[in-house]
C-alpha cells in the first residue's frame, strides 16, 4: 500500500479566542510617534507670545478658521447642538446641502501645528500635525478638544500629541442603525447555514 | 463509510466551553456528539467527495458571469434590480471569496449528490475546522482510535493561508448577529485565523454599522474599509441600510457576487448546463401551485437551515420543515434521500448529511451533521469523522 498524504491540518491551536472576546484588535505598527504643536485660545495669544512670529500667527490662526467649517461637529438642531457644547456656544453651520440646514460648536481656541517644525521661511512644513480648530465641552470647560472629541490639553502652551489622535475628517452626520432587521423580525436563532 | 461507537472524552465539555464553543448543547440536546464518529476510506474521500466538491465548485464559479450578463436570470433568481450592478461589479472587480460549503447526499458508494450549496453564510466552522482535528488527536492520544487514523480536514490551515493571502484593508472589521451564541462563535473562530495570518482584526455588532458621507463608518467614525459579515446578501439588501452599499467602498466578505450562489435556483441552473452530472441532482424552478409529485423536495429560493423545505418521498408521504421564508420563488430538486445508519447507544435510526467545505477555491474538509428526519435542521447533530483504510 502507498503511504498517504496527510489529510488534515498540521498544526491547529487557538492563540487569542476567548469566550465573549469583543476585539481582537493587534496593534501593528501604527503611529504611536509624538509630536509637538502649541495651543492658543486666539490668534492675540499667539502674537504675544511670538512676536517675531505674528505673519506665522495670523496663517495659523486663519487655517484653524477654515478647518473649523470643514470638520465641526454638526447637529440638526442649535439644541441638540448646545446640550453638547453648552448655551450660546453653537452657530450655523455653513450651507452644505440643499436640504436642510445644520449647527455646529464656536470655535474655543485652535491647535497650532507649525511653530515648532517650520523651517526656514519658503520652505513647507515637515511631517508635523495639521493645524485646527478646538473646542469645549459643556460638562468639561477646562479641556481643549479636537473636532473628534479628542482631549488635548487643559491651557495654553506647548503639547505633545499622537499624530493619529489629531488627524482631521470631514465633519458629517452620522447615521446609525445597521443592519440586523430582518433576522430580528424573523427571530431566527441563527443567520448561518 | 461507516457509523462507529466510541467512548467519549471524559471533560469534553468543559474543554469546549474553555475554547469559546458553549453552543455544544443546543436546548438541553446534544449538538456536538462524540458518543459516535463516520469513518471513511481514502478511496471515498480523494476519489470521490474531493473531487466531486472541486467539481461543483467550477461549475458554480462558471455560472456567475452568465447570470450577471442575464436580465432573464437575475430576474428569476429573485435579485433586486437595484443592486444587479453592486453585484456585476463585485465580480468584474475579482473581489475575493473566502469560503463556502456545499452539502451532499452521500452513502459512501454511489457519487455525492449535491443538495445546496452553501456560499454565502455558511456554518458550523469552527466544529469542522477546530474542534473535531482535536477530538482526533486527543482520541488517538488516548488510543482510543488506531494511529493512523487522519481526517478530511486541513481547514483552519487553509483559512489562515487565505487570509494571509487576501490583501485586504485592514483593520478587517467582523460582524453578525451580536447576541446568537453559534453565529457568534464561528466569527471568532474566523477572526482568530485572521489574527494568526496576521490580520489586524476587529469586532462591530450588525446595528452597530453606521454610515457618514456615504461610507460604513464605525461608532466612533472610523472608515470601515473591509468587512466580513455572517448575515445574508438578501436581507442585507431589503434593509433600509442597503442603500449606503451603493456609496461606500467598502470590500465584503462574502463579496456581493456570492448572492448568486447561495440562492437554490443555481440548482436548476446548474441541471439545465450540465443534465446528467453525477454530482447532480435534477432541478427545475417551481411554481409550487402543483402538488409536489411523489420522489421530489421543495426548497424556497432563500432559506437557511432545512426551514420551508417540502419533501414527498418515494411512497407519496409528505414531510414538511416550518420555518420564515418563502415569497420569492422555489425550485424542486430530484429527492436523494440521505443514507441512514443506526445509532446503537439510542436504538434509533438517524439521516446523515455531508457538509463539504471549500476554503480559497479548493476542497478543505468535512463537517458531518445527524438528524432523526430525513431533512437536517439548525439542531441537528455535529459527529465527528475519521480516514482509515
Amino acid at each position: 500500500m502507498l503511504p498517504h498524504s496527510r489529510k488534515r491540518s498540521r498544526h491547529v491551536a487557538l492563540m487569542v479566542m476567548v469566550p465573549a472576546a469583543t476585539s481582537l484588535l493587534l496593534s501593528g505598527c501604527g503611529p504611536n510617534r509624538v509630536e509637538q504643536g502649541v495651543v492658543y485660545q486666539d490668534v492675540q495669544e499667539c502674537s504675544q507670545q511670538n512676536p517675531e512670529a505674528t505673519a506665522l500667527c495670523a496663517t495659523d490662526y486663519q487655517e484653524a478658521q477654515v478647518q473649523h467649517q470643514n470638520v465641526a461637529p454638526r447637529y440638526t438642531t442649535r439644541e441638540e447642538c448646545e446640550s453638547d457644547f453648552g448655551t450660546e456656544r453653537c452657530e450655523a453651520a455653513p450651507q452644505q446641502h440643499a436640504s436642510g440646514s445644520f449647527f455646529m460648536p464656536m470655535m474655543m481656541g485652535y491647535l497650532a501645528g507649525q511653530m515648532f517644525s517650520r523651517p526656514n521661511v519658503g520652505q513647507s512644513a515637515t511631517g508635523g500635525i495639521p493645524t485646527q480648530p478646538l473646542y469645549k465641552s459643556r460638562d468639561d470647560q477646562s479641556s481643549f478638544r479636537t473636532a473628534s472629541n479628542q482631549p488635548v490639553a487643559t491651557g495654553s502652551g506647548a503639547v505633545n500629541v499622537r499624530p493619529g489622535n489629531v488627524a482631521l475628517r470631514p465633519a458629517s452626520i452620522m447615521r446609525s442603525g445597521g443592519f440586523g432587521a430582518t433576522a430580528a423580525r424573523m427571530a431566527a436563532s441563527s443567520s448561518g447555514s | 463509510m461507516q457509523r462507529k461507537t466510541i467512548t467519549e472524552r471524559r471533560d469534553w465539555r468543559a474543554y469546549a466551553e474553555s475554547v469559546g464553543f458553549d453552543f455544544h448543547t443546543i436546548n438541553g440536546e446534544p449538538y456536538w456528539d462524540e458518543s459516535a464518529y463516520y469513518q471513511f476510506s481514502w478511496e471515498q474521500v480523494e476519489a470521490q467527495l474531493e473531487p466531486a466538491t472541486e467539481a461543483v465548485h467550477a461549475l458554480a464559479l462558471a455560472l456567475v458571469p452568465e447570470i450577471l450578463a442575464s436580465e432573464a436570470l437575475l430576474t428569476q433568481l429573485a435579485i433586486p434590480p437595484a443592486f444587479w450592478d453592486y453585484l456585476a461589479n463585485s465580480w468584474q472587480q475579482q473581489q475575493p471569496q473566502l469560503y463556502g460549503r456545499m452539502d451532499f447526499s452521500y452513502d459512501g458508494q454511489q457519487p455525492p449528490k449535491l443538495l445546496e450549496l452553501n456560499y454565502d453564510t455558511p456554518t458550523a466552522l469552527f466544529e469542522s475546522g477546530f474542534f473535531q482535528w482535536m477530538w482526533l488527536e486527543q482520541q488517538s492520544a488516548n488510543r482510543q482510535l488506531p494511529p493512523a487514523a487522519d481526517q478530511f480536514n486541513s481547514i483552519q490551515e487553509k483559512l489562515i493561508e487565505v487570509f494571509a493571502s487576501l490583501a485586504l484593508p485592514q483593520p478587517l472589521y467582523f460582524t453578525c448577529v451580536a447576541d446568537s451564541a453559534e453565529d457568534r462563535g464561528n466569527v471568532n473562530y474566523l477572526m482568530e485565523c485572521a489574527v494568526q495570518a496576521g490580520v489586524q482584526s476587529q469586532f462591530i455588532g450588525l446595528e452597530q454599522l453606521s454610515e457618514a458621507g456615504g461610507q460604513f463608518v464605525d461608532v466612533l467614525g472610523n472608515p470601515i474599509h473591509a468587512l466580513f459579515k455572517l448575515y445574508p446578501w438578501e436581507f442585507m439588501l431589503q434593509e433600509d441600510f442597503a442603500s449606503v452599499l451603493l456609496t461606500s467602498h467598502t470590500q465584503f466578505l462574502e463579496p456581493p457576487w456570492k448572492l448568486l450562489l447561495s440562492n437554490k435556483g443555481i440548482l436548476p441552473l446548474l441541471w439545465q448546463r450540465h443534465r446528467g452530472h453525477p454530482n447532480l441532482l435534477e432541478s427545475h424552478f417551481d411554481d409550487s401551485t402543483t402538488t409536489l409529485p411523489s420522489g421530489w423536495v421543495r426548497k424556497p429560493l432563500f432559506s437557511r437551515e432545512g426551514a420551508n423545505i417540502e419533501l414527498r418521498d418515494f411512497a407519496g408521504v409528505p414531510l414538511h420543515a416550518d420555518g420564515p421564508y418563502g415569497g420569492a420563488g422555489m425550485i424542486r430538486q430530484r429527492l436523494c434521500p440521505l443514507p441512514v445508519f443506526v445509532d446503537q447507544q439510542r436504538n434509533r435510526e438517524v439521516h446523515t448529511l455531508i457538509g463539504s467545505w471549500v476554503v480559497g477555491g479548493q476542497a478543505a474538509g468535512i463537517g458531518i451533521r445527524e438528524d432523526d428526519t430525513p431533512i437536517t435542521r439548525n439542531s441537528s447533530r455535529f459527529v465527528p469523522h475519521i480516514m482509515l483504510d
